[in-house]
């Protein structure tokens, strides 16, 4: 418990220390790590929870594994959603709109159907794409 | 609720009791509201704009052979359909005619969505040879021609260009696939500044007419008065769904799995899906639908973020830009809205189903589906429902018929100072 406390306020403290207005003291951010699990993502839904066949946007936040902050400076995100039992996505390429207090906002998302949804985060930094990626059932 | 007691529950001929995802599912399908204001199209909510649009909606005018208007082919009287399989205007049309009832929710216009706004999507007729079979100056020129037309143009939309001037202005001109076309050559020989001024006089004329189309709202239904009943907590209000037809609610929101493409207000997710329906004579579809709707709609100088878009950085706009093509979009088309449909029969894009049993029989067993390739709608599987069940959908289907609209909407407004309708 205490270690998980201790990890909480170096997160909270790092996102602090850079100025930026973080995800991730948000008690309504969600959390997701990659793949590799090299950085997780803060990610807030707009309007919450996301709305069936409406438009919605993502306010996120990167931290790198040692929860430093990643920003738009360093890389570039793609933010995508697909219905993996249905074969498609949505019908539209979302917009990803780097902030100044170094998060993201993906802008133009439309998940038309009912259903399991996943959603998608590709980093790329440095050459290499990573991915997080999460479910989510929208009714 | 699950199928078997779905079953039992038709047999006995109850009424299923709605549990809390069923009435929330239902909630999200009613009622229609009115239509927020097209950002792109700043006449949207001008009152002479909408009788200006009424005007030209019912004027056969402004066809070749003086006899067809909007409302050949979309008849009040049938939910602003036309009762055919496939359309006749100047000749016969290749996609059914869909209703206008609560048409400005759409997000897509056509049923491949070749149009982004309800002004964009009305001017497609005055150029297609099936249709009207004219060209955008001969419309333009009928408006500046009559005094009433002129003068209701000119108050929402200032001045229109010099017509009289037939040099710059050639009475039948427009853009055209043919080079040949008298009305493609008299469009090229004018200047780039006229032809950008007819543009958007053209423009106007959608404008004025999708400002008259978005009133086109359907009056409560049984369906409609049910949820708010429900909401209320009013049982006895609840009883305008007949027992059957409450079966088919919960089928329908439930485990059919109808509202997967059918949700929201107009039971229609208003995107585009190929659900392999057959077409007589054909063993594949030859019809592109969505594929060569993107295609065409990105081409359109008259898209939402275009230059005759009043907000082309609107959501409207950068929805045409971020639209994706996919091969899975390839012979899609179209969810339809599934309201008012005892009024619009034929039913698909090509008027295939004569009835709505027709439409049903398909989904329960899928037979004779075309699968084109695999990125098809994977998730369709036959329905798989007794006789009594898909009765039960039918009779659901039919409580989202609404009574006619308002009379003053189903004609052509009186002409100042004669008390007579436009011919």
């Amino acid at each position: 418990m205490i270690r998980l406390l201790l990890i909480a306020s170096l997160l909270l403290l790092s996102a602090c220390h850079s100025g930026m207005n973080t995800l991730v003291a948000s008690p309504v951010a969600r959390t997701v790590a990659s793949n590799d699990g090299s950085f997780t993502v803060y990610w807030v839904p707009k309007p919450d929870p996301i709305p069936l066949n409406q438009f919605f946007q993502i306010e996120i936040q990167v931290l790198d594994i040692a929860a430093n902050p990643i920003t738009p400076e360093d890389a570039t995100l793609k933010v995508d959603a697909g219905m993996p039992q249905h074969g498609h996505g949505m019908n539209h390429v979302a917009r990803v709109v780097p902030q100044e207090d170094g998060t993201w906002l993906a802008e133009g998302l439309l998940m038309h159907m009912p259903g399991d949804w996943q959603l998608y985060f590709d980093l790329e930094q440095d050459g290499v794409s990573r991915r997080a990626q999460t479910p989510l059932v929208v009714d | 609720m699950t199928i078997a007691g779905l079953i039992l529950l038709a047999t006995l001929g109850l009424t299923p009791p709605l549990g809390e995802v069923e009435q929330r599912r239902a909630s999200g399908l009613s009622p229609v509201a009115a239509t927020a204001p097209d950002p792109t199209n700043t006449a949207w909510d001008h009152p002479v704009a909408a009788r200006l649009g009424q005007r030209v909606f019912f004027d056969p005018g402004f066809s070749r052979n003086g006899a067809v208007s909007c409302a050949t082919c979309h008849d009040p009287k049938l939910a602003f359909t036309d009762g055919k399989p496939l359309p006749m205007g100047l000749d016969q049309g290749f996609r059914h005619t869909p209703s206008l009832l609560n048409v400005a929710h759409h997000r897509w216009f056509f049923w491949d969505g070749r149009a982004d706004t309800l002004w964009s999507q009305a001017l497609h007729p005055f150029e297609r040879d099936e249709e009207f079979g004219t060209s955008r100056l001969a419309a333009l020129h009928r408006v500046h021609d009559d005094e009433v037309l002129r003068q209701e143009y000119e108050q929402v939309f200032g001045p229109m260009p010099p017509l009289d001037d037939l040099d710059r202005f050639p009475a039948n001109a427009g853009p055209g696939p043919d080079p040949t076309d008298p009305r493609v050559i008299g469009w090229n020989a004018m200047t780039d500044d006229d032809r950008e001024t007819v543009n958007r006089a053209f423009s106007n004329l959608g404008k004025a007419i999708a400002a008259y189309e978005h009133r086109l709202i359907s009056p409560p239904s049984p369906f409609d008065q049910f949820v708010a009943a429900m909401k209320a907590g009013d049982e006895e209000g609840m009883n305008i769904l007949s027992p059957s037809a409450r079966r088919g609610l919960v089928l329908f929101v439930g485990e059919a799995g109808c509202r997967q493409c059918h949700n929201g207000a107009l039971l229609s997710d208003r995107e585009f899906h190929n659900i392999g329906i057959p077409t007589a004579g054909e063993d594949l579809p030859s019809d592109a639908g969505r594929w060569e709707g993107i295609r065409l709609l990105k081409e359109n100088p008259f898209r939402a973020n275009g230059t005759y878009s009043d907000a082309p950085d609107s959501q409207r706009g950068r929805s045409t830009g971020s639209v994706i093509r996919n091969s899975e979009h390839w012979g899609a088309f179209r969810t339809p809205s599934l309201r008012n449909l005892n009024r619009t029969a034929p039913y698909m894009h090509h008027g295939q189903f004569a009835t709505l049993a027709d439409v049903l029989g398909y989904y329960n067993t899928l037979e004779d589906m075309v699968v084109v390739d695999h990125h098809q709608e994977t998730v369709l599987q036959p329905l798989d429902l007794s006789p009594e069940q898909l009765a039960d959908l039918e009779a659901f289907l039919l409580s989202l018929s609404s009574p006619p609209i308002d009379p003053a909407l189903r004609s052509a407004p009186p002409r100042p100072g004669t008390g007579s309708p436009d011919k």
